[in-house]
């Protein structure tokens, strides 16, 4: 086996073995939760879910541009997750949340979340199938599409967590300054969140992205995962130095 | 009842299905290289599915919109009208001699480089009129030492990367001939904690990209039902 | 006037209505099947007021309820000598005079007078004498006593018996009527209580008082022989002379008929046709009772035979059975109708109107019980009933007190000792009552309106839900502050505005965003537009070329010419302006080394893309070197790959099975001449990367290193995606071998390879570099101006 691949494999099976402990640990000091960082984003989502809640206006969500099956299935996974803990209190506005992606195989499982959430709060006649929508197939047409939305559906607020090209960030972005709708979004590609942290209100750097059900969530697996990350973060950064310091004395 | 041996089977094939991918990649094993080969020729089949999926979707939609009368029912009809045009003149290439077969038939062709470059470039347009307007009013809506920073890093990056004209002067540094100018400098101080910064940015992304996996793979995160 | 007592509410109701006046309920059986649509009949004497709507009597000019005028005023209010208002003392409501007890809250009218009658002992009994109206509107049919001439009127339901003499506080409904007749004992006693209805009176009753207090009672309630009893005695006003005679049974009005009177002649033929409806044992007493001179001496019809055969005490005095109005009368007694005699019993005595004996001819006689109710010692075996032999006493004695003396007096004789009531045990006797014949309980009334109508036995609407009722009880000006009056306007203001439908607000256009908007685009436009028509080349082509876009230069020199190069074009219109230069320079230099090109994407719009570039490079090289290319032979595109990563890492192990036909749609694409000996990534001569996203970038370089590790791989990207894909370049082993990363390294690229210069070149360089420096200085001076503004104006803060 080569050697690349059995690093690989044992950088999974690490990862993996903390994973599974620190999740065991968060579910057992549940009634001591973990100190996370403070991240203005997500402290910021409760307080833009319930004006739109009480102002009766819908909350857009948006999986961006991230395909099931590719590159960026993560970030959508991570989206959805958003997404299920989210929509429980946007359901309880006149108009039921609204998530726009540009997949398919996203739209299905953001369907399938939305009518999760109606039959965990008994209201599935409240449940409208469109709501999860395919907003555009390719990525200029996504970001056109959610231009026309913010100011057609009464958005009072706007989540973007998935893939998304500079293009539709930043329609997206500039449409809701112009309606006066607030922006949280994040987004898998550096170059994309260096566009989102000058045009969004509330933009998401990094790895925020997805840490969504660890901070809104305070689910415990989220937890400790973050926790996980912490930690192969910290391996990394000596690993990269360690390196670095092992090549210069070299040469 | 039903609906939890329907989750316990949707968990086993998920978990399942993505150990075998994993351990394939990683293991030089035969059988599990071909189990997959198999499923990843199948996910490439779902992911061809989802387009038409999302086409459907997108179609029911602007159709409700439409019959509903919502706000902005009028673009619907160029939606619709657009979907339902480019699938009608595919079905109808093959009889048409003019048009030609395939993809690449004289009606794309022309859809093609008459509207979708035409949009996309415009649209493209657009993008650098917004992303100057939002850098404009940085400081205004968000002043603090991370966005002084962000605005003097821009600046500076516009500077330095953009050609220089010979008509304005560059000032030389160092000794020699060898010495850079100014503009060598600072791409040097731009380039290295950009491109330090993404890189970090970049493996935490990927860090993040492996748990999400591996909560799938554990069965933590079950994002096709509970 | 009698008070019928409602058998729903329970609430007291004057005699001649026939609903209640709270309920609706009925007080009197319907007697005639009503239909709907039949109006109600009118309530015979009664008139409703304008103002609240409440049936009052016939009698009254001003409403007892809200005192307002019941007929319009055409003189001054008088009130009616027989009937007027009395406000009540605890609740302050008015009340028709001839009550005795208020309707509201049956606290008394009247003043309870415990003046004893003259001879009797100092007690609150009522007599017959001292209330000559108020009798009239007794209810106590002390028929009893009239016979023996007393005055039986004002006697409250009083068991004389149990309290030995009569109390007017005991009710009516509680003590048998021929009871109360014991009550001649005192009949001057006053009349404390006397708010029993009427209607708990048999009419039969009724009738023997010689009082003509009872209007209303209907001639068919007096039994026929009382009746005859009444025609017998002498002549007395009489309200209703005609009801009250069909109430004394016939066998009483032949025993009025039969006693003489001073002041009436007294018809012994009544009597003697009431002589054969009389038991024997009541006629062989007709002779024996004497009769006691009686102001009405109604014609006794019949008198029955048993009745005919009494003796009578007095005849000359014969009273006959009079009606219940005229029972109570004071002077009336029906004991006048039986013929005077001495050997009739006192009780005979007292249906002829006789004047009962003080004391009884033979008072062992008399029952005890009725001995201790006229006040005589209880007798031992006289051979006669005691209550008969208390009628045959003669005159009632009036006011016969309840003295303990008396009592004592007479237990020594019977052995029963009398109790005397104390005063305050009197006082709460209830008066006496007419008793009226219960309604059936079959709910006979039938709802008018709403949904229910037609519909019997359901809950009225109208009285107490449907029919609003304004109080009667006036409602002091209140005093509203000028605050109270604001929020009372603001409140009714809000619950005004709830109805009306707002118009949605007009958006108000800012021009202060708009204005800085159009500056910005207007800076930007100048910028981009007038240099390369003003100043020309203020841009001018690169003299160097970087590294990078050497190093891929050198890679497509020393390529094979027998194996194609794999294009991939991963981008999208959007980035068309930058890339497809980069592109074409690429694929230019590619073909005119004689080098195949297949082109692929994994965007459906990236393979159009490559189909627009290829087909541009191949005219334009036709042009130039008079070469044909044609599809298959020197170019092909595939077209789209779908799956993302997964499409790329099966391509890269088999693309015969991820392509099946080509962007042309021929079936056959793998036996064309460009890809017949292509089975796999690797036996492509090089793969080139043309991709504005750094992620297709990466996908690419991973997912082809298992099968491509051998072949050169670089990459045409955008300026943007450059920093993140230089690693794969600049790294220990680096994967890509060149790039060409933006427009000005694809123009050193074009002049690196000897091209000839395209056009649009040169005005794009322009373009972009006023465009970025435009950019440059409207970022800086905008925030700058802005940061500036916002620490100006925080200290004024």
């Amino acid at each position: 086996m080569e050697l690349q691949r059995l690093l690989g494999l044992g950088f999974v099976l690490l990862f993996a073995a903390l994973l599974a402990g620190f999740t065991f640990v968060a579910r057992r000091n549940r009634a001591r939760p973990r100190v996370l960082r403070d991240i203005e984003a997500f402290r910021t989502l409760p307080t833009t879910v319930g004006q739109a809640v009480e102002t009766g206006r819908r909350l857009h969500i948006s999986l961006g541009t991230s395909a099931i099956g590719e590159r960026d299935t993560a970030t959508a996974l991570a989206g959805l997750t958003v997404l299920d803990l989210v929509s429980a209190e946007a359901a309880m506005s006149d108009k039921p949340p609204v998530i726009t992606t540009a997949d398919g195989a996203a739209m299905l499982l953001a369907q399938d979340a939305l009518h999760r959430v109606y039959e965990r709060q008994n209201a599935l006649r409240r449940y409208d199938p469109t709501s999860a929508r395919v907003a555009g197939l390719s990525a200029i047409s996504f970001g056109a599409a959610l231009t026309a939305m913010v100011k057609d559906e009464s958005v009072a607020g706007t989540i973007l967590i998935g893939s998304a090209g500079a293009a539709e960030a930043v329609l997206m972005t500039e449409a809701g300054q112009r309606s006066h709708v607030a922006t949280l979004a994040g987004a898998d590609d550096p170059s994309t969140q260096a566009l989102l942290f000058a045009a969004a209100d509330q933009p998401l750097v990094g790895e925020d992205v997805y840490a969504g059900g660890a901070y809104i969530g305070r689910l415990a697996h989220h937890l400790g995962s973050l926790q996980a990350q912490d930690v192969l973060r910290i391996i990394i950064g000596l690993a990269i130095v360690a390196g670095v310091v092992f090549k210069t004395l070299v040469r | 009842m039903t609906r939890r041996l329907t989750t316990l089977l949707a968990t086993i094939i998920a978990v399942g299905a993505g150990l075998v991918t994993l351990f394939g990649y990683f293991l030089d094993v035969p059988l599990l290289g071909t189990l997959r080969g198999l499923l990843v020729g199948w996910a490439a089949l779902l992911a061809g599915v989802a387009v038409w999926v999302g086409a459907i979707n997108l179609l029911l939609v602007h159709s409700k919109k439409l019959t509903t009368q919502a706000p902005g029912w009028l673009y619907s009809i160029f939606v619709i009208l657009g979907l339902l045009g480019v699938v009608a003149v595919n079905v109808l290439a093959p009889f048409i001699p003019e048009i030609g077969t395939g993809p690449s038939n004289a009606a794309n062709q022309w859809i093609f480089q008459s509207l979708q470059i035409t949009l996309g470039t415009a649209l493209a347009g657009m993008v650098f009129f917004f992303l100057v307007l939002a850098g404009y009013r940085l400081l205004r809506r968000r002043l603090s030492v991370v966005t002084v920073t962000f605005v003097i890093v821009a600046v500076v990056s516009l500077v330095v990367l953009t050609p220089w004209p010979p008509e304005i002067p560059n000032p030389v540094l160092g000794v020699g001939s060898e010495g850079g100018t100014l503009r060598d400098l600072l791409r040097a101080l731009t380039l290295v904690p950009a491109l330090a910064g993404a890189r970090g940015l970049l493996l935490g992304i990927a860090l993040g990209v492996v748990a999400t996996g591996l909560r799938v793979l554990l069965a933590l995160d079950r994002p096709y039902g509970e | 006037m009698a008070v019928i007592r409602c058998q729903a509410c329970g609430k007291p109701n004057p005699d001649f209505l026939d609903t209640c006046q709270y309920c609706d309920a009925r007080l009197k059986p319907l007697t005639v099947p009503r239909s709907p649509s039949e109006p109600a009949p009118a309530q015979v004497g009664v008139v409703h007021c304008q103002a609240c709507g409440k049936p009052n009597p016939a009698s009254l000019e001003v409403c007892q309820f809200c005192e307002s005028p019941l007929r319009p005023l055409t003189g001054p209010l008088t009130m009616p000598e027989t009937a007027g208002v009395v406000k009540c003392q605890a609740c302050g409501k008015s009340n028709p005079a001839f009550l005795d007890v208020c309707q509201f809250c049956e606290s008394p009218l009247k003043p309870v007078d415990l003046t004893p009658a003259a001879g009797m002992p100092a007690l609150s009994i009522p007599t017959q004498e001292d209330t000559p109206a108020a009798s009239a509107v007794e209810e106590a049919p002390n028929w009893l006593s009239s016979l023996r001439g007393a005055t039986p009127a004002g006697e409250p339901e009083t068991p004389d018996w149990l309290a030995g003499s009569a109390e007017a506080a005991a009710p009516a409904e509680d003590i048998p009527d021929w009871l109360r007749g014991m009550q001649s004992a005192t009949p001057s006693a006053p009349e404390p209580e006397p708010a029993a209805p009427a209607a708990d009176v048999p009419d039969w009753m009724s009738a023997l008082r010689s009082a003509p207090a009872e209007p209303a009672t209907p001639a068919e309630d007096v039994p026929d022989w009382l009746r005859g009893m009444q025609r017998a005695a002498p002549s007395a006003p009489e309200p209703e002379p005609a009801a009250s005679a069909a109430d004394v049974p016939d066998w009483m009005s032949a025993l009025r008929a039969e006693s003489p009177t001073p002041a009436e002649p007294s018809t012994p033929e009544p009597l003697a046709a009431l002589s054969e409806e009389l038991p024997d044992w009541l006629r062989g007493m007709q002779s024996e009772a004497p009769v006691q001179p009686a102001p009405e001496t109604p014609a006794a019809a019949e008198v029955p035979d048993w009745m005919s055969a009494l003796p009578s005490a007095q005849p000359e005095s014969a009273v006959p059975l009079v009606a219940a109005p005229s029972i109570a009368s004071e002077e009336e007694t029906v004991g006048e109708v039986l013929p005077p005699s001495d050997s009739a019993p006192d009780w005979l005595l007292a249906l002829r109107g006789a004047a009962p004996e003080p004391e009884p001819a033979s008072p062992e006689e008399m029952p005890d019980w009725l001995r201790a109710l006229r006040g005589v010692t209880p007798a031992k075996g006289t051979g006669k009933t005691d209550f008969l032999r208390v009628l045959q006493s003669g005159e009632p004695e009036e006011a016969e007190p309840a003295s303990p003396a008396v009592l004592a007096e007479d237990s020594g004789e019977g052995g029963l000792t009398q109790a005397a009531l104390p005063a305050w045990l009197a006082a709460m006797r209830p008066v006496d009552v007419e008793y009226t014949a219960l309604t059936d309980e079959a709910d006979t009334y039938e709802e008018r309106v709403g949904v229910l109508a037609g519909m019997r036995g359901v809950l009225r609407a109208e009285p107490t839900v449907a029919l609003p009722r304004k109080s009667t009880v006036q409602v002091h000006k209140l005093d509203v502050s000028e605050g109270h009056a604001a929020q009372v306007k603001l409140l009714i203001g809000l619950l005004t505005e709830e109805g009306q439908a707002r118009p949605a607000p007009k958006m108000r256009v800012r021009f202060g965003p708009l204005l800085e908007r159009l500056i910005i685009v207007a800076v930007l436009l100048t910028a981009i537009l007038l240099p390369p028509y003003l100043v020309p080349g203020l841009f001018p082509p690169p003299a160097t070329i970087t590294p990078e876009t050497q190093a891929a230069f050198a890679t497509v020199e020393g390529l094979p010419v027998d194996r194609p190069a794999l294009v991939i074009m991963d981008y999208d219109p959007s980035n068309a302006g930058e890339l497809d230069p980069a592109a074409a320079a690429l694929m230019s230099h590619l073909m005119r080394r004689g080098i195949a090109v297949v082109t692929v994407s994994t965007r459906p719009l990236g393979a159009a893309m490559g189909d627009v570039v290829l087909v541009g490079v191949t005219e334009a090289l036709s042009q130039t070197t008079g070469f044909q290319y044609a599809s298959g032979t020197h170019y092909l595109n595939l077209g789209y790959l779908p799956g993302g990563a997964v499409g790329i890492a099966q391509f890269a192990a088999d693309p015969r099975s991820a392509i099946l036909t080509d962007f042309a749609g021929t079936p056959d694409v793998w036996a064309q001449p460009v890809v017949g000996r292509v089975n796999s990534i690797g036996d492509f001569g090089a793969v080139v990367l043309v991709t504005a996203s750094p992620d297709s970038a990466r996908a690419w370089i991973e997912q082809t290193q298992a099968f491509a590790a051998q072949i050169p791989m670089f990459a045409a990207l955008s300026a943007g995606a450059d920093p993140l894909v230089r690693p794969y370049y600049e790294g220990d082993s680096p994967r890509l071998r060149g790039l060409v990363s933006g427009l000005f390294a694809a123009d050193q690229y074009q002049r690196q390879a000897g091209q000839p210069e395209d056009s649009t070149l040169a005005w794009r360089r322009d373009m972009l570099g006023s465009g970025l420096f435009a950019a440059a200085i409207l970022l800086a001076g905008g925030n700058l101006v802005y940061a500036l503004m916002g620490a100006l104006r925080r200290p004024r803060r």
